[in-house]
């Protein structure tokens, strides 16, 4: 007797949370526009690392579109028992605003609130020298392990591995 | 700024990561999830 092995395909849903805006950006479009600017939205998940052979409790952590790589505060370097990295700076919306990183290798795996989770995926990010940055998935390695959807009516987003 | 939170209650929350994740760790020891959360950002578990 054979048996095939196949590979199911796995959804994890989302909410897609609001935002508020800055007070004193709520306060400038009113003066500027006579207009109340409204609610922002952010696509966060939640996030599990394997460190030493077994995996974390999960992160929640900004879902970002525009970001290269995924972005971690320093407190990871522990957290993951990294021993090998390369040192690199990076640049957010203008040169000024460097700061300096290690990038490394990691496994992570997505999880959402129904506890469903991703296949483990190993991924490029980069663990900042400072611990005040926040915690994004940026697209490097992972944007091609699955699919990204969202329904809008119903405010959720979706990863389809 | 950060949060810990474990069973829906906010177990610390501050702007620096490692005292949120070591405080929590401190607390309760696993079973917490630790975020980056935007002002006004409802964190729903």
């Amino acid at each position: 007797m054979f048996f095939r092995v196949s590979h199911l395909s796995s959804r994890l849903t989302y909410k897609i949370a609001e935002t508020e805006f800055q007070p004193e950006v709520v306060e400038a479009v009113r003066k500027a526009y006579g207009l109340d600017i409204g609610k922002g939205c952010v696509y966060s998940v939640f996030v599990s690392f394997k460190a030493e052979g077994s995996w974390t409790d999960p992160f929640w952590m900004i879902y970002d579109t525009g970001a290269a790589v995924s972005l971690l505060p320093l407190r990871f370097f522990d957290i993951l028992g990294v021993r090998r990295y390369a040192p690199i700076k990076l640049m957010g919306i203008s040169s000024e605003m460097e700061i300096r990183a290690r990038l490394t290798r990691a496994r992570l795996r997505f999880i959402d609130a129904e506890g469903r989770k991703s296949p483990e995926i190993e991924a490029w990010v980069a663990i900042a020298e400072r611990n005040d940055v926040p915690l994004i998935i940026g697209l490097k390695d992972v944007s091609d392990k699955h699919r990204f959807s969202t329904n809008p009516r119903l405010r959720r987003f979706y990863l389809t591995f | 700024m950060y949060v810990a939170v474990k069973d829906g209650k906010v177990l610390v929350a501050h702007r620096e990561f490692d005292r949120v994740y070591d405080e929590a760790l401190k607390k309760v020891g696993k079973g917490f999830v630790t975020g980056y959360v935007l002002s006004g950002e409802p964190f729903v578990l």
